[in-house]
């Protein structure tokens, strides 16, 4: 009776001796434009898949020594391959790609841009999502980029030409986590005077707000330090908020 | 004995639950080869202050290099994406000449690690994961390095700021 008991512990505590293999993959978007009104999202997924081809095998059996454990190899395993896909889309252009196949413990390191020329006044609506297929189970990693939402102005707020800088959700603060919300516009040839005239792009309620005056330091010395410059905001029928911010003279 | 008996009923109880998970087949396998539930996932647009530095700054090097050979519009795309920056000539020289020998040297570590790999899987070994990390992590520490000699601090800081503090309002 107690070898049977002895034997039924050792079953118990040796049926959990299992290899494993981890997917560990990144993804990462980013996103910029140039004087061209030319929109580029790069979109990269890297990473690999470790552990052993190999794994535990254990067997039970009525006789001495009861159970017997041996290394095998998992099924499938060394012939598998693991394929990475990106979905990058901007204004409808784009759409999945696939890249090379690999062995599991293989680096990846795959990478798409898609360029698009966003008019003057125009808006990006972005997509970005990928994913780590394996070829004996299925997806084993993915994630997705930015938060698709775009909104187009009837008249530039700025003269000569704007360019979307920054797309809606694209840039989140690190150190509270929190979303940018808000799709950022520059004008094209970035180098706009202090004292040059902004105008509404759209009808709606208009807001002022008074804030801090301009300063003279760079805009790395400005970010995030918790208070707001002088704004005009303007609130669409659909809730959709414009705020001109920086601007120097505010009417009386 | 009634202890006995009592303890053995436990067991033999256990035992039946144990040989439930093993049975069939008797040789017992793993049911899944990815144990995708022990991975930790960090989703950066939620928590972005847990992405280490050395893994943000990987993946804006790795996304924002030159390839060899580089096609026309890959360098307008390599170009749009460091003017973001709004590096100063020299400073934005000496981040491209940084990233082009980052890129070389990455995708040579990659090469000697997937040929370990492919020679690991045939033999039903592991590759030294582990020993890679370290490998690609210090290249993207003595990246930064490289660029903190190169570069004036100003545009250091604006190189910087991109990642720590990326709400520009």
């Amino acid at each position: 009776m107690r070898k049977l008991i002895l034997a039924s512990l050792v079953i118990c505590l040796a049926g959990y001796c299992w290899g494993q293999m981890n997917p560990q993959y990144d993804g990462y978007v980013t996103y910029s434009s140039d004087s061209s009104n030319n929109f580029y999202q790069t979109v990269v997924v890297e990473g690999t898949t470790y552990g052993s081809c190999n794994t535990t095998c254990c067997q039970g059996s009525p006789y001495p020594p009861y159970y017997t454990c041996w290394s095998c190899p998992i099924p499938g395993c060394a012939g598998a391959t693991h394929t990475p896909s990106i979905e990058n889309v901007v204004n409808g252009v784009g759409g999945w790609t696939t890249g090379p196949g690999s062995n599991p413990f293989s680096y990846m390191s795959y990478q798409t841009t898609t360029v698009v020329s966003i008019p003057p006044g125009g808006g990006a609506s972005p997509l970005a999502e990928w994913e780590v297929t394996c070829s004996q189970i299925g997806v084993i990693g993915s994630g997705n980029g930015l938060t698709p939402s775009s909104h187009t102005y009837p008249n530039p707020p700025i003269s000569p030409n704007c360019q979307v800088r920054t797309p809606f959700d694209a840039i989140i603060n690190k150190t509270t986590g929190a979303i940018h919300a808000a799709q950022d516009i520059r004008n094209t040839t970035h180098d706009i005077q202090v004292g040059a005239p902004v105008y509404a792009p759209e009808g709606g309620t208009v807001h002022i707000q008074s804030g801090y005056p301009h300063i003279n330091q760079p805009v790395t010395q400005c970010a995030g330090q918790g208070y707001h410059a002088n704004y005009i905001e303007i609130t669409d029928g659909s809730g959709n908020r414009t705020r001109l911010v920086h601007v120097t003279a505010l009417p009386g | 004995m009634k202890r006995l008996l009592l303890l053995t009923s436990l067991l033999l109880a256990f035992e039946v639950g144990a040989f439930a998970q093993m049975l069939p087949p008797d040789i017992s396998m793993p049911e899944n080869m990815h144990a995708a539930a022990s991975v930790p996932v960090i989703d950066g647009s939620l928590n972005p202050e847990l992405i280490p530095d050395s893994t943000a700054y990987r993946l804006f090097f790795v996304s924002v290099a030159e390839g060899a050979n580089p096609a026309p519009e890959e360098v307008a795309r390599h170009k749009s994406h460091l003017a973001r920056i709004q590096l100063k000539d020299n400073d934005g020289q000496s981040l491209a000449d940084a990233l082009r020998t980052f890129k070389q040297q990455y995708d040579d570590l990659i090469k000697n690690y997937n040929g370990t790999a492919d020679v690991a899987i045939l033999q039903g070994e592991a590759p030294d994961y582990s020993g890679f990390l370290r490998q690609r992590d210090a290249l993207v520490q003595t990246t930064r390095n490289q660029l903190k000699l190169a570069i004036s601090p100003v545009g250091m800081l604006k190189l910087d700021a991109l990642f720590r503090a990326r709400s520009e309002r």
